[in-house]
């Protein structure tokens, strides 16, 4: 018995030894993310989130927008370009011997390809191209693109890793097409899914759903090549369990910890803490109309509410401070936004609204909310914060928590008086937000039967203002216009919190593509 | 010919059963109030009434309610389980991608439930009131009361971060590249394709989640046996073999335990069916790829069919485990051999 006890320990103690060694350095970097959040990895039909990453990496877009200054536009696969007075044509001027990493030249017919693959394939990203009349290829480095309205929007839907130029000989070969009837007769996401056809700096060799993605170095990548080797990422669900990863060394980064642990991440001198400000919106709306809302069809009554909330209660004990606090509905670092232009708490200030309103008792609302959390926070926590301020002011919160698509669901049928939500942009232009804040027709301001003239005609006047000075105006009373009107009251900006081992170096966070792995290098 | 005309009974008396799964299923989706629109487009492209009604039309989501159940019970009857709302790949796929991960943690589950769990009930039982006893039956109990989610973490922090003994989670190192896909269970196509490091990494990385998810099923098996252990000793023929002069060990074992592998293969049956159909907190906290975790993604995100279609495999897999115990009660006792 003892004797078979002890090979047992021995047994056990070689194969421990046998697994720990295993932790080479072969400049391969480990990345814990979503890959559970991955659907495809083909740039014509992704429309999520951890894909940006990794078509930033082994794609190119002709515009890119720098992390330090999102507002700018910086040359990519294109060297230049014009824009017609119209606004309706756009001329793109190609850099010239840029080579896909199957060794295909890339040239304005690969361009065109793409972009009108993208658009007939209609899938979830293809209204990126919907404004796209024709494409007409000048020479191999010239192409003319014609609008069918001035989208002053355009050149920053460009930057969007959907409008990747991929290689048209390799899609082709597997499958793809652009023609018109893309969308039953392209087979190419199968390819796309598992290799990538770009010229980006890396090469996709791998996806296995829910696991990993696995991408190498593309040596004659003509910046240069990357100083990554490679670049595995995984799915890590557990914050604490991908530091304890990243404190063993497992892994080299960990994207998306939770906010109570990064005092645990600053603590450790082996660990960076990085802070990404995102753009994601969470707001609260309260209907304008009398039959859904009841006294929420009174301004007063909305503004009282905006009164009540203890913004910096969220921010800083529910956030630790890690988040922003947008402006009304353009978030901070986008063209035009303007913190001032928000409410601070003032209960006393919410009393006499409520007063004035007539609804000095106080009165019952719902707010109604998806199981999803706000900036990181849960519902239910969130929920009871709401409850406890605008207590505080006579109004009696119910908190109404529901799947995700339940509640969705009947937001969008419009039987929802009062809801806590998020928003998320496509693009870096302010119409992103705008065109959905603002018109009774379309968007969340549909959902909650917004029908202000004032912001609509704002919205419509900067959506199509090519003069910047003028749209950064025109921005500027679009969002008083949205304080006074008290449908739409931000609440925060989620910060996305990054832990890296202190041997990385340049990691830049970038509200677009969340990271960019070309500039990242791992050091001894 | 006894055996095989029960097993075809068996079968045939599935099938009505699997109809009934579906219609209950159905009945469950058309009972919610909400619209699959909102999970197949995106929130953008729901502003567009031309993109939603060409979705519609795709998925057939604009017909009656019994023409969509038609056409889904016959696309099931082709062995066409539909495209995920979620993925876009078909569930059929989906579901074979995530089974291995579920088998070869739940084989690994329930082969150190059995290794650990029946030397020790036997132990338990034949010491009645020992020290052992008592011990084993407060660990037993122990085990089946913590959460899982608790205790894997509480085991990965001991033996993952603090003592370095064990890899963290996944089924692999993560600089390593997984063997070469043949039956998708990592051990087995390591072995078969003779990766030895990667073989080591892949049992490596699943002691852990075994042991927890496994633990459960240990103390039932441990506490089943245990108590038909002490039943069985105290029977006549325990006491005529002892006469006859056998040892101890040859009574336990060549004896006693024959008998105790009645209730004990009942229990396995169920505890197997139980282990393959997922185990999403263990799976969640081990980051493991399983089939639980992709059902609990797929209803919290209302995927329709692949909530249909797992169903279906779960209800598919414990028809089968279930026909297999009754086989093997064939097998171990030649009483029910002869009923037949």
């Amino acid at each position: 018995m003892a004797k078979r006890l002890l090979l047992c320990c021995i047994l056990l103690l070689v194969f421990s030894l046998s697994a720990t060694a295993f932790a080479q350095d072969d400049g391969i970097v480990i990345i814990a993310d979503d890959v559970e959040g991955i659907v495809t990895l083909d740039p014509g039909r992704a429309y999520e989130v951890t894909n940006l990453t990794i078509h930033h990496a082994t794609y190119e877009t002709l515009i890119n927008v720098p992390a330090a200054d999102l507002t700018a536009l910086e040359p990519g696969l294109a060297e230049s370009w014009e824009v017609s007075d119209d606004g309706l044509v756009y001329t793109f001027h190609l850099r010239d011997s840029v080579t896909f990493s199957s060794g295909n030249a890339m040239t304005a017919e690969d361009v065109r390809f793409s972009w009108m693959r993208l658009k007939n394939i209609k899938g979830n990203p293809s209204f990126y191209a919907d404004a796209v009349t024709g494409i007409e290829v000048i020479d191999d480095l010239t192409l003319e693109v014609t609008l069918s309205v001035a989208t002053p929007a355009f050149l920053s839907i460009v930057t969007v890793p959907a409008m990747s130029v991929t290689d048209s000989a390799v899609v082709m070969a597997n499958g793809g097409t652009d023609a018109a009837d893309a969308d039953v007769t392209d087979t190419a996401q199968e390819y796309l899914d598992q290799n990538s056809a770009g010229t980006g700096p890396f090469i996709l060799t791998g996806w296995v759903p829910n696991t990993e993605v696995t991408m190498v170095r593309n040596d004659t990548y003509w910046g240069g090549p990357a100083a990554l080797a490679g670049v595995t990422m995984i799915q890590v669900n557990d914050s604490t369990t991908a530091l304890q990863q990243l404190e063993r060394g497992d892994i080299d980064i960990a994207i998306n910890i939770e906010k109570d642990l990064a005092d645990m991440v600053t603590a450790n001198a082996d660990l960076t803490l990085i802070q990404g400000q995102s753009l994601n919106l969470a707001y609260i709306a309260m209907t304008p109309d009398e039959t859904l809302g009841g006294p929420l069809a009174n301004a007063a009554a909305r503004q009282a509410i905006a009164y009540a909330i203890d913004y910096d209660g969220i921010s800083d004990g529910l956030l630790l401070g890690y988040t922003d606090r947008p402006a009304a509905m353009l978030p901070v670092g986008v063209q035009g936004s303007d913190p001032s232009a928000r409410y601070e708490r003032d209960l006393d200030q919410a009393r006499a609204l409520l007063e004035e309103a007539g609804l000095a008792d106080g009165f019952d609302v719902t707010i109604s909310m998806g199981q999803g959390g706000t900036c990181g926070i849960p519902p239910e926590t969130i929920g009871a914060k709401l409850q406890a301020d605008l207590a505080e002011v006579g109004i009696n919160v119910t908190v109404d928590i529901q799947q995700s698509s339940n509640f969705l669901t009947a937001y969008r049928a419009q039987e929802l008086p009062a809801v806590l939500s998020t928003w998320s942009p496509d693009y870096l232009d302010a119409t992103m937000w705008s065109d959905y804040f603002s018109f009774a027709d379309v968007g969340p301001s549909f959902r909650i039967m917004m029908d202000v003239p004032e912001i609509a005609d704002l919205a419509a006047q900067a959506s199509n203002e090519t003069d910047q000075t003028v749209r950064t105006d025109l921005y500027g009373q679009y969002q008083q216009a949205h304080v006074d009107a008290a449908v739409f009251v931000p609440l925060c900006q989620n910060r996305i919190l990054i832990a890296t081992s202190s041997q990385i170096e340049n990691f830049v966070f970038h509200p677009v593509y969340f990271y960019d792995l070309y500039a990242m290098s791992k050091g001894a | 010919m006894g055996l095989s005309r029960y097993i075809l009974r068996r079968i045939l008396l599935a099938i009505p059963m699997l109809f009934g799964i579906t219609l209950v299923m159905f009945g469950m989706y058309n009972l919610t109030r909400v619209d699959p629109i909102v999970m197949i487009v995106g929130e953008r492209q729901l502003n567009n009434p031309e993109i939603v009604e060409a979705a519609r039309e795709r998925w057939g989501l604009n017909r009656p309610a019994w023409e969509q159940y038609i056409t889904y019970v016959t696309n099931y009857v082709r062995g066409d389980f539909g495209l995920s709302f979620l993925t876009r790949r078909p569930v059929v796929d989906d579901l074979m991608l995530y089974l291995p991960a579920t088998i070869e943690l739940g084989m690994m589950s329930l082969l150190f439930a059995v290794a650990a769990g029946i030397p020790a009930g036997v132990l338990a039982g034949v010491r009645k009131g020992s020290l052992f006893d008592k011990a084993a039956w407060v660990v037993s109990l122990f085990n089946a009361s913590l959460p899982p989610f608790w205790t894997g973490l509480i085991v990965l922090f001991i033996f993952y971060y603090y003592l370095g003994l064990m890899p963290g989670p996944g089924r692999l190192d993560p600089r390593m590249d997984a063997p070469i896909t043949i039956t998708g269970l990592y051990t087995i196509d390591a072995l078969l394709t003779g990766n030895w490091t990667a073989f080591w990494s892949a049992l490596h990385h699943l002691m852990l989640p075994a042991f927890i998810l496994g633990s459960f099923t240990l103390a039932i098996v441990m506490r089943v046996t245990r108590a038909a252990i002490i039943d069985e000793m105290r029977n006549d023929y325990i006491r005529t073999a002892r006469s006859k002069g056998m040892t101890e060990r040859r009574v336990v074992i060549g004896h006693a335990l024959r008998n105790v592998m009645i209730p004990l293969v009942t229990i396995l049956g169920l505890a197997l069916a139980g282990l393959l159909s997922g185990a999403v907190m263990t799976e969640t906290v081990f980051d493991w790829p399983g089939i639980g975790t992709y059902l609990v993604k797929a209803a919290s995100a209302l995927d329709y069919p692949a909530i249909q279609g797992g169903t279906l495999l779960i209800a598919v897999i414990y028809i089968i485990t279930n026909l297999a115990v009754d086989v093997l009660y064939g097998v171990i006792d030649p009483r029910v051999r002869h009923e037949r």
